[in-house]
């Protein structure tokens, strides 16, 4: 079968590649370009779970993660580390502080943190990337913020005087100390630069105790032999018991709110998921698109030959000596288009994998070589143009001699294209254009299904983006009104806090009561691993605090035990508006009891995605299970919001209440703006890929009408050279096709606007899902018109090629062209 | 003399336009001896080409049966027949239909590729005299498309000969040539067939159909008269 391409054929499948260049070259584009972002995709996409790995596995990442109140001595670490069930166990101090790189700057919030021995890390190990481990009074800080080895920051620090176990005990003092960098560390388990989180600064443990008065430790991370989500539940239920037989209160330690955590499984796999489930859509999308176009050429190549065909047919051909023509002629598109594809797919795929992995705040490696892109690459470039293909090449092979010689081809069509043509009151180049813009339905389909379907992307990603920016900062700014909010390292009585009233531009202050409980539904038996939920008990009605709610409703003043939990919460505990719950609040004193265990009923879930695991419930009747009616959290709502007043409203507040003896916590004392600044921050990759889905989409649309209204000209160069001949000047040819453009871009417009919002909807929600929070959708117009700017300026972009193609040759080649 | 080469029996073929249809050819039955020179001739529409197309395989008849060298093409897929037309007939269209890709040379090689009956160290040589037969030797690696109809026309003669096959068909094989060159082929086409070719040749011309030896004239879809020429 294959002695065919050492016929003369060989010749006519190399006339059909270099006689049509603009459709060769169009081809084998289209082509590259899904190729070449699958490659680009999946290769970042797969080099970052190498990276992922990379990063993490090294680290020895904790099965068991902690925080207690009030911290514990090494005491009882060391008699953690003689419990079989646990491998290696090690404490962590660390505390919220402020910094500045020198007074002239304002103070900013960073944690500081230590622990026992740098040089003997067990569990969680941090790396030392440049400089010294910190000894005596050295101090080092997390890589990526503009800190270097040998600078000087200042640094902020609440000092406890007297600090006994119990911290209401304690008495504390801010004291600023002067800190030279003596190392820039890897800390995987804390905050990165990169999502706009503070620097943690880390020093020995001794000039930890000195500087803070606190010697103990906060948190404890520890390993289990043979890791198993059980064998770790039981060490962490010991490590519970164990601790609060001694009174400590034990809260989860990690980012998402669990006391167990996977070590095989980096805190930071969501967001990677995220970004992945993200960049994989990209990547189908351009496959499909790409191989509706390929669909698209072949069917017109084929179209055009069909007289060929016949003769060829009619001097001996058999069908399968045809076929292999134009298989073979798709083939060499594909091989041209992986020799240009691969090695750009892998340049561009390290590019987007170190961008991507950087701005996770991971080390990426310099260059891999994923080896299943390098797979799907060949399969798209070499399999799937000669299978969209088949199709039409067998439509063309099985028509007769006869049918191929005396017609013009496959496309029929005529019905509609013969109605718009008769249109009256239309100019003749309208009627003309609209005439032959529908002629081949089968091929309008299909462009309008890529065209349309990059449309209804485009869309879909700016709701999406939308949804994303006003969930993470609309939301943040409707439900929070306040300008500042201020938590308290101790509990104050309202009478105290509402002093603040009294200040110029000052509107409102409201007193909230933060209270760890945990949370299980009614009915179910008490475990250790039942979710933790940070109660805010709030005055109800409530001036700073508006609740943006999926489900129910918000708080009443008539509610007692009522409650409203987080969208995420509720996910957790499988929580529906109407369920009654068990809320357990432990003793602060000792929390081998509990203050407070009573039936709750959900009233509404709220979305808010800086009260992940959080929940309001009415302050009086939170006030009345604790037993006291302190706050320490305050919300001021000011009448100037600019950041100017509010910078100065901050110190004046914390000056008066350092003042009164309340103690304000540093790295919680921030604006509303702040937050949501800070909230972006954390999913500007995802929103970057959003918008890079957008360009690519647009540029796929492009390509797609380019080919179409090309193929048009190649069909129609016969007619072309007649309408000149006739009088047709360049102008009117040219026309015609733009029109033919518009026409296109404008229906693929209206098609997409048709589907856009409940596509938009669905896509909004998984990419939401994706990332690990959910979003209130917002349906963008802008998206809309945008698209519709955009669309036209393809579609006049796109047609004038070919139209200027079509005015290029001359009459005689037109009316000659086969 | 049974040296029956061509049979047609009772060949009728309609064609349907909107809610009817049309008859184009109506009982046609005629046979054709080996080594016949046979003209087809008739006015515009009257079935002359379909009629052609029906020898050629190209096209099945409604009704009736076309049988060549014994071969019943009727019951044939158009595989069978594409195998069947690359060795045992020739066709010269009426429009040329060369394949634009190819030069001129590479057109008339073609079906020596397709067939691979000639071995191919000879079939550069074949090709080089099929052009020089028709006087185009010095235009093997000219594309299609910078030659006149004329030239191209001449290229399909050659091209029909390619394999050497028993039976060639015209379809107004010499209508775009000039003068002198249409007496050229159509003396190359006496030449092949006093080599003992059968030639039918489709066309309008009473006068060129004289000089063959047999003259089948149609008229409406019908045999109006089979008359045999001495020349």
């Amino acid at each position: 079968m294959f002695s065919v391409l050492f016929t003369a054929l060989r010749y006519k499948i190399w006339f059909d590649l270099w006689s049509a260049k603009q459709r060769t070259i169009q081809a084998i584009l289209t082509i590259t370009i899904g190729s070449f972002v699958v490659g680009t995709i999946f290769g970042a996409w797969d080099g970052m779970s190498e990276d992922t790995r990379a990063n993490f596995d090294p680290t020895r990442p904790p099965s068991v993660n902690v925080r207690v109140s009030p911290p514990v001595e090494a005491q009882v670490i060391e008699s953690l580390e003689r419990d079989p069930r646990l491998a290696a166990v090690e404490g962590i101090m660390v505390t919220s502080i402020n910094w500045r790189p020198n007074a002239d700057t304002p103070w900013r919030p960073a944690l500081l943190y230590a622990r026992d021995d740098y040089n003997d890390q067990q569990v969680s190990l941090i790396q030392l990337e440049n400089g010294n481990w910190p000894s005596g009074r050295q101090f080092a800080v997390e890589r990526g913020f503009p800190i270097n080895v040998g600078d000087w920051v200042e640094l902020e620090i609440n000092t406890s005087v007297a600090a006994g176990r119990d911290q209401s005990d304690s008495t504390t003092d801010i004291r600023v100390t002067e800190a030279h960098i003596d190392g820039i560390f890897y800390n995987l388990s804390q905050p990165s630069a990169m999502l706009g989180s503070d620097p943690t600064f880390y020093t020995s443990r001794a000039t930890f105790a000195e500087l803070t008065g606190q010697d103990r430790f906060v948190q404890i991370v520890a390993t289990v032999p043979n890791y198993s989500v059980e064998r770790a539940v039981v060490a962490t239920d010991e490590v519970q018991t164990t601790l609060r037989e001694y009174g400590f209160d034990v809260q989860p330690g990690t980012i998402d709110n669990t006391k167990v955590a996977d070590p095989n499984r980096a805190f930071f796999q969501d967001a990677i998921g995220g970004l992945g489930t993200i960049l994989q859509s990209i990547g189908i999308i351009s496959v499909v698109l790409g191989l509706l176009l390929v669909y698209n050429t072949i069917t017109a190549i084929v179209t055009q030959q069909i007289s060929q065909i016949g003769e060829l047919k009619a001097i001996g051909a058999v069908s399968s000596q045809i076929l292999l023509v134009y298989f073979t002629l798709v083939f060499v598109y594909g091989a041209v288009a992986l020799a240009i594809s691969l090695p750009l797919g892998l340049i561009a795929s390290n590019g987007l994998r170190q961008a991507l992995i950087g701005s996770l705040g991971l080390t990426a490696a310099d260059w891999r070589v994923m080896p299943m892109p390098i797979v799907y690459q060949i399969v798209i470039c070499l399999v799937a143009p000669l299978a969209v293909a088949t199709m039409p090449v067998l439509q063309g092979v099985r028509v007769t001699v006869r049918e191929a010689i005396s017609s013009y081809g496959l496309s029929g069509g005529g019905k509609i294209d013969g109605l718009l043509a008769r249109l009256r009151g239309l100019p003749r180049v309208v009627s003309l254009a609209l005439s032959n813009t529908f002629r081949n339905l089968l091929r309008v389909f299909t462009t309008q299904f890529a065209l349309a379907g990059a449309g209804l992307t485009f869309m879909s990603v700016i709701s999406i983006y939308a949804s994303l920016v006003y969930t993470l900062s609309g939301v943040l700014l409707q439900a929070y009104p306040y300008q500042l909010q201020l938590n308290l390292n101790e509990n104050a009585s309202l009478p105290r806090i509402e002093q603040v009233t009294q200040f110029p531009g000052v509107t409102a202050v409201e007193g909230w009561r933060q209270q760890n409980a945990t949370i299980r539904k009614e009915g179910a038996t008490e475990q250790v691993t039942d979710p933790s939920a940070n109660l805010s008990g709030i005055p109800v009605p409530t001036a700073s605090y508006e609740s943006v709610l999926l489900e129910g409703r918000a708080l009443q003043p008539d509610d007692t035990y009522a409650i409203v939990v987080h969208e995420g919460l509720a996910e957790d505990v499988d929580l529906e508006v109407g369920d009654w719950i068990i809320v357990s609040i432990p003793d602060s004193t000792n929390t081998k009891r509990w203050i407070s265990q009573e039936r709750w009923q959900v009233v509404g879930i709220l979305i808010d995605v800086t009260m992940s695991g959080g929940a309001l419930v009415p302050r009086e009747t939170l006030f009345n299970e604790i037993g006291r009616r302190e706050v320490n959290r305050v919300q001021v709502l000011s009448a100037d919001a600019s950041p100017e007043a509010t910078a100065a409203l901050v110190t004046q507040i914390r000056n008066f209440y350092e003042e009164q003896g309340i103690d304000v916590q540093l790295s919680n004392l921030v604006t509303v703006t702040q937050r949501s600044d800070n909230q972006l921050a954390s999913l500007a990759s995802v929103i970057g890929l959003l918008m890079l889905v957008a360009l690519i989409v647009a540029f796929v649309g492009a390509i797609s009408l380019n080919g179409t209204l090309s193929i048009s000209v190649l069909e129609r160069r016969r007619e072309i050279g007649v309408l000149r001949a006739i009088g047709g000047t360049p102008g009117f040819i040219r026309t015609q096709f733009v029109i033919e453009g518009l026409l296109m871009g404008l229906l693929s417009w209206l098609i997409a606007l048709f589907f856009s919002y409940p596509i938009g909807y669905i896509a909004a929600q998984g990419v939401a899902a994706s990332v690990g929070i959910s979003v209130v959708y917002q349906y963008s117009w802008l998206g809309v018109w945008l698209w519709l700017l955009l669309a036209s300026i393809i579609a006049v972009i796109a047609s004038l090629s070919p139209a200027q193609q079509a005015i290029r040759a001359s009459i005689q080649e037109s009316l000659a062209y086969e | 003399m049974n040296n029956l080469l061509i049979d047609l029996r009772d060949v009728n073929k309609s064609f349907p336009v909107a809610d009817s249809s049309v008859q184009v050819l109506k009982n046609i039955s005629f046979q054709v001896q080996a080594g016949e020179f046979v003209a087809i001739v008739g006015q515009s529409g009257s079935g002359k080409s379909t009629l052609l197309n029906m020898l050629t395989g190209v096209d099945r008849p409604t009704s009736g049966e076309v049988v060549i060298a014994g071969q019943l093409l009727g019951g044939q897929s158009e595989d069978e027949l594409a195998l069947w037309r690359r060795s045992e007939i020739g066709i010269i269209f009426q429009f040329f239909n060369l394949v634009p890709g190819l030069t001129l040379g590479q057109n008339v090689r073609l079906p020596m590729d397709l067939a691979a009956m000639i071995p191919a160290s000879e079939r550069p040589t074949r090709v080089q005299r099929l052009l020089e037969d028709v006087g185009l030797a010095d235009r093997l690696n000219w594309m299609p498309s910078r030659i006149s109809g004329g030239d191209q026309q001449r290229a399909a003669i050659a091209r029909a000969n390619a394999n050497d096959p028993p039976i060639i068909f015209g379809d107004e094989a010499t209508g775009r040539q000039d003068p002198r060159s249409a007496l050229a082929c159509f003396d190359l086409f006496k030449q092949w067939v006093a080599n003992g070719k059968t030639f039918l040749l489709v066309t309008h011309s009473r006068e060129l159909a004289m000089q063959t030896q047999r003259v089948i004239e149609l008229a409406d879809g019908s045999i109006v008269s089979d008359t045999q020429i001495a020349n």
